[in-house]
């Protein structure tokens, strides 16, 4: 495994195994911003193997794998090999797409001994011109000062491995960029939205209330805030746990809809 | 070609018009997940494979500079 320098570098893998031409399946989605952190930090590195270029983020505990191959018996071999030299580390591999495109790499992956962790359905919601939500009173935006407990609340509440948990780098650009809605009370988080704006998009990324909160309605605020900072987008996206059929439904009451979007959650791990 | 372009992003992304003449990158209509997809469309439907090196987002910022993009890679 060899360490990965520059972002330059990754699109450089990334167009190798293109520029075989002999076809591309990948679950590396390139960010200038969120690699460069992993890049900054030392912790994501490569191999090569084959006719495929792994990508692997160091988490300590566990390594999540990246993967860009020119077709699925490439990444069989690949993986294979990979999991032979070093699976007695947890492996965390994520397969996106539309659940056709999924299947078939979902069984590869069983065949050599991963595990489904977790299944996630992506869902959006169109924004109809006529619909307003006022701001809500009480719903500030995150400051600096609040990165700590954040962050805390992230890594206490939220599972590394299926979350992907972002480093405080991450955050800090998330608060910076008034991209955080919080809850508060005498000073302390009691929940707290985080979310990816664009011109018309609109991404929730973690959605959070502290347990003693949770029949006070922080997160309902939390939702209906989100929504009025997308006012100008033309949708709102977000992944859920495919079974999680509470969040499911609530979120469909918030006229959000299935997209066939999946990502299913491999584990590799030794017992 | 430029019906073809305008019919596979409307079938990856139907809630927007593409025949708008915006910056489909920061406008936020498109972004990496759905260029990694547009990718795999754009080879199948005009039978080339899109050079590497040109997948970067400003080569997915328009029509026209999909269609740039894709007589450079031998599209016809």
């Amino acid at each position: 495994m060899r360490r990965i320098e520059s972002f330059h570098q990754l699109t450089d893998l990334s167009a190798a195994v293109r520029n075989r031409r002999e076809g591309f399946i990948t679950n590396f989605y390139p960010d200038s911003f969120k690699h460069q952190v992993w890049i900054d930090k030392g912790v994501a590195f490569f191999e090569e193997c084959g006719k495929t270029v792994l990508i692997i983020k160091d988490n300590g505990s566990f390594w999540n794998i990246f993967y860009m191959s020119t077709s699925i018996e490439e990444l069989r071999y690949s993986v294979s090999s990979f999991v032979n030299s070093n699976g007695s580390i947890p492996l965390v591999l994520d397969i996106v797409g539309r659940k056709e495109q999924c299947v078939p790499v979902v069984k590869v992956m069983e065949d050599i001994g991963f595990n489904i962790s977790s299944s996630l359905v992506r869902m959006q919601r169109l924004a109809s011109p006529e619909e307003d939500y006022p701001a809500i009173e009480g719903v500030p935006f995150a400051v600096e000062e609040d990165l700590a407990e954040i962050s805390g609340c992230l890594h206490e509440y939220f599972n590394e491995r299926l979350e992907q948990i972002p480093y405080d780098e991450e955050l800090l650009a998330y608060i910076r960029g008034k991209h955080v809605l919080t809850v508060k009370d005498q000073g302390r988080i009691c929940g707290f939205l985080i979310f990816e704006k664009n011109a018309s998009t609109l991404y929730l990324r973690y959605w959070f209330t502290r347990p003693e909160h949770r029949e006070y309605k922080v997160g309902s605020r939390l939702l209906r805030q989100f929504f009025h900072e997308g006012l100008s987008t033309k949708r709102q996206i977000l992944w859920v746990m495919e079974d999680n059929n509470n969040a499911v439904k609530r979120y469909i009451h918030y006229g959000f809809s299935n997209e066939n979007m999946y990502d299913c959650i491999m584990t590799y791990e030794k017992l | 070609m430029e019906q073809q372009i305008i019919r596979i992003l409307t079938e990856l992304r139907p809630e927007f018009d593409f025949n708008q003449n915006i910056n489909f990158i920061e406008e936020g209509m498109l972004d990496s997940f759905d260029i990694v997809n547009l990718v795999s469309e754009l080879d199948s439907t005009f039978g080339i494979s899109i050079d590497g090196v040109d997948i970067v987002p400003e080569n997915f910022s328009s029509v026209e500079a999909i269609k740039n993009l894709l007589l450079k890679n031998g599209a016809k």
